[in-house]
Parts: C-alpha cells; sequence; structure tokens
C-alpha cells in the first residue's frame, strides 16, 4: 500500500483498489497532478490492504476495480457498505457489462466506469468523483419544491437504487423506502402506505436528504413506482383543486366518464453539475448539446425573473406536440428528464 | 366592441390566481394586464421580452415547443406558443389558481382569431 503525502487543508481521502497497479499509480497520477494538494491518494492492490486502509484512514472515496485475485470487486462492494454503509464508492473498470453496472449500482455503488473512459474523458470522470466525495456522508441534501421530489423519486427508482428518502415539510418528517428501484413502504405522521406516499408527493416545500437503505419496518407499498406517481399527481390534483367540506375533507368530484390514462413514458435523463460535468445519463441522445441548453435555459429563467424581481427559479417545463421536457435547477446540479405520451418513441 | 385579443386578457385577468396576463402578438407588439399592484405592467412586459427571446433560443435547439411553464418562488410563469409567433403569458398564484382554469385559458387563447 502506497500513499502520496499531498496534505493540505480540506484535502480528500480516495483510496484506488486494483491489481493493476500500473494504472493505480497512472490514475494516481492523473488525481495529483489534476488538482494538486486536493487529495490524499491511497492504493491497494486486493481487499486485504484495501479494508486495513479504510480501517486506518478517514477514507471519503473509494475507486473500485471488479475483476481481481481472492475476493474481486463483485465480492467487495456488498462487503463495504455493509460494514461502511456511508463510504462511496466509484466502480471503474474494464469489465463495464450491464450486468455488472446493474450489480453495482444495486449494491451502492455510487457510479460505474469504464476504465477505457479514463484516457479520452478523465474531466468527466473527475467532476463526478469530486461531486461524490462532496457529497456529505448521509447523502445528498437539497430542498425541495412541490414537484421537485417527484424527479428524486424517479431517478432512484430508473436506476433502480435503493435507498431511504427522508423528507421534512410542514412540521412532519416522513420517509419512503426504495429496494431495488420499487417503493416498499411510505409513512408520514400516523399514515403509512399510500397515503403517506401521497401526502408526501403532495407537500409543496420541505427537505429532503437520500439515506442509505435499511429494511422498513413492514411493506405497505407493492405497485409499479410510475403508476403510483401518477396515481399520487392525480390524488393530489383532485386535493388542490377540489372544495372542503366542513370536516377538512375534500368533497369528491361526480364521477368523471372513463377515459384512457395519460401515461408518460420516460426517454432520456441527464444529470449535470453546475458546471456542467455530467454525472449521471440514461439514453441520453447529444449529451453535449443538452447540458449547453440546460446551460441556456438556466439563463434564462434567472433574465426572466430577475425582469419581475421573482427570485429561485428552479423548474421549466417545456411541452412538444409529442413530447415533453422538465428541467431542474437545483443549487448544485441540473436535471433533464425527457417524456412522451405512452410507449411511443 | 371589444377584439378577441382583450376580450381573452379580461378572461384570464378575472381568473383565480391570475397576477397579470399578456400577448405578444407576430409583430411582437404587446397588450398586457395587471391583477396586483406590486406587479407593474413595465416589469411584465420586460419579462416577456425576455420570455421571447429565450423562445427562439429553445426553438432553434430543441424544436417548436407548444407551452411553457417556469417555476419560481414567487409563483409560475406560464406560456402557450402559437405558429407564427404569438403568444400569452400567465403570472400564476400556483397556490390559488386551479390547474383546469390554466388549460383551459391557454386553450381558448389557442383557438383565438388574432
Amino acid at each position: 500500500m502506497s500513499e502520496t503525502a499531498t496534505l493540505k487543508p480540506r484535502a480528500r481521502q480516495i483510496l484506488i483498489v486494483d491489481d493493476d497497479q500500473d494504472f493505480a499509480q497512472m490514475f494516481k497520477d492523473f488525481l495529483v497532478s489534476y488538482r494538486p494538494g486536493a487529495w490524499i491518494v491511497h492504493t491497494a492492490d486486493h481487499y486485504a490492504p484495501a479494508l486495513t486502509a479504510i480501517k486506518t484512514h478517514s477514507i471519503d472515496l473509494v475507486i473500485l476495480d471488479l475483476k481481481m485475485p481472492i475476493m474481486d470487486g463483485l465480492q467487495l462492494l456488498p462487503l463495504l457498505k455493509r460494514t461502511h454503509p456511508e463510504l462511496q464508492v466509484i466502480v471503474l473498470t474494464s469489465a463495464a457489462l450491464p450486468e455488472n453496472r446493474a450489480f453495482c449500482l444495486q449494491n451502492g455503488a455510487a457510479l460505474f466506469f469504464d476504465k477505457s473512459e479514463v484516457a479520452t474523458g478523465f474531466d468527466r470522470i473527475y467532476a463526478a468523483l469530486e461531486a461524490v466525495a462532496s457529497a456529505p456522508a448521509e447523502g445528498f441534501r437539497g430542498m425541495l419544491r412541490q414537484v421537485g421530489l417527484t424527479e428524486v423519486l424517479q431517478l432512484e427508482c430508473l436506476g433502480r437504487k435503493s435507498s431511504i428518502l427522508e423528507i421534512s415539510a410542514a412540521g412532519a418528517v416522513g420517509r419512503i423506502y426504495i429496494h431495488d428501484g420499487s417503493i416498499l413502504h411510505a409513512e408520514v405522521e400516523e399514515k403509512a402506505g399510500e397515503a403517506a406516499l401521497f401526502q408526501l408527493l403532495g407537500y409543496k416545500g420541505g427537505e429532503f436528504q437520500l439515506k442509505p437503505y435499511t429494511k422498513p419496518p413492514r411493506q405497505t407499498i407493492d405497485g409499479h413506482w410510475e403508476s403510483l406517481m401518477m396515481e399520487a399527481a392525480r390524488v393530489n390534483d383532485e386535493a388542490s383543486a377540489g372544495p372542503l367540506d366542513a370536516h377538512g375533507n375534500v368533497i369528491a368530484p361526480p364521477e368523471p366518464e372513463p377515459v384512457a390514462a395519460a401515461e408518460r413514458t420516460i426517454q432520456e435523463i441527464i444529470l449535470c453539475s453546475t458546471s456542467g460535468e455530467l454525472l449521471y445519463e440514461w439514453q441520453a441522445q447529444r449529451i453535449e448539446k443538452r447540458i449547453q441548453f440546460m446551460d441556456e435555459m438556466q439563463n434564462a429563467a434567472h433574465r426572466i425573473g430577475e425582469a419581475l424581481d421573482w427570485i429561485r427559479g428552479d423548474r421549466l417545463e417545456i411541452q412538444f406536440a409529442q413530447e415533453r421536457m422538465v428541467l431542474l435547477f437545483q443549487s448544485d446540479r441540473k436535471l433533464l428528464v425527457r417524456s412522451v405520451s405512452g410507449g411511443s418513441k | 366592441m371589444t377584439n378577441p385579443v382583450d376580450q381573452w386578457l379580461q378572461q384570464a385577468a378575472r381568473t383565480r390566481g391570475i397576477l397579470a396576463c399578456g400577448v405578444r402578438l407576430s409583430d411582437q407588439s404587446l397588450r398586457v394586464r395587471v391583477c396586483r399592484e406590486d406587479i407593474s405592467k413595465a416589469r411584465v412586459e420586460e419579462a416577456m421580452k425576455r420570455i421571447a427571446a429565450t423562445v427562439g433560443t429553445m426553438q432553434t435547439a430543441q424544436g417548436t415547443a407548444e407551452l411553457l411553464r417556469w417555476v419560481f418562488e414567487s409563483g409560475d410563469i406560464v406560456c402557450a406558443l402559437r405558429p407564427g409567433g404569438a403568444m400569452a403569458v400567465l403570472l400564476v398564484n400556483r397556490d390559488l389558481a386551479a390547474a383546469d382554469k390554466i388549460k383551459a385559458l391557454m386553450q381558448t387563447f389557442a383557438e383565438t382569431t388574432l
């Protein structure tokens, strides 16, 4: 195990676990020269020195290879996440097979990169790595407004992640348990199950935190997440539009004529940092142009808001003839979600 | 007799939750009505000019949009676009306005003879 003594205040400690020590050294050199003093880099050529390094150093981030002797990365990752759930892990491998990617993301890896991208796209990898290392141990913390929560939940489900989305709003704290992309349980105040989920998704402001997954006290939800969120939108639309009776309950409107559900299918997702580095993408098209577009629209929202003396324009919805695009602008990242009606592309 | 654009503005201004409304015609002229004293007509006009510029950028990058909604802390801006460059803009208090009313207003705008 070797160590680079680039001590500076707030330097982050990173551990590269890779049996290919030439690659580990090259990656270490990249990191150290890219931003001198920002990192203390440790390396380990297999699981045993890696576990020792994690015990003896305050590691912020692990870069994990998959193909290693004795215990490979696919075995080591779940072990690390069980014993150190707060530890951020990025997988960097030449075995970038879809099944490996799915396994790693399901088992707590923050990101998954192909080693071949290092030579040509180190800037992007570095930006992602810095963002992950900067995230607080308990998970991202962010403000939400009305529908921002829905997108966060969609991302977790689409990415087949396992996490707990803890929401503080209206004086209450609620939780949504997501396992392998499925919503298993929700709770807030006295409520549990779908009623709690719909209430949480109906909040118009508050804070959320994504926390590491732990098993919920019970499973109260078993529907598909897309159907659940559509139902939540419908319930909350009715609640916001409907008149109240003397007890504060929404008076149900007359039953409408049955119509075909306006289902939407997500076609593309891009998540990038405020400076435009790609952090996550799913079926993204023309990524650079999309990121440039997000940047232009964020600036435009600022200019338009400025004219009215309105602040914090954090969402733009664009309805085209056949598709819909939603852009979210948060303090540390931007999100684009493109969807179409039904199953058409 | 009131012209269709003014009729639409009147209807929009009477709708619950609408803070201001405006129409930009294809010759780039603006007609604006404000419903609250703390929002000036000049500000709404300036915002509409900036929205029009943004729409131009958007069409170039992504194609022809039909409806836009910006969500701000202070309220929403909803914008309906018509072929030829005309657009309607609503400044909305989302806590007061009903989504179906906004949708109906924009549908009316789409069918209004300009």
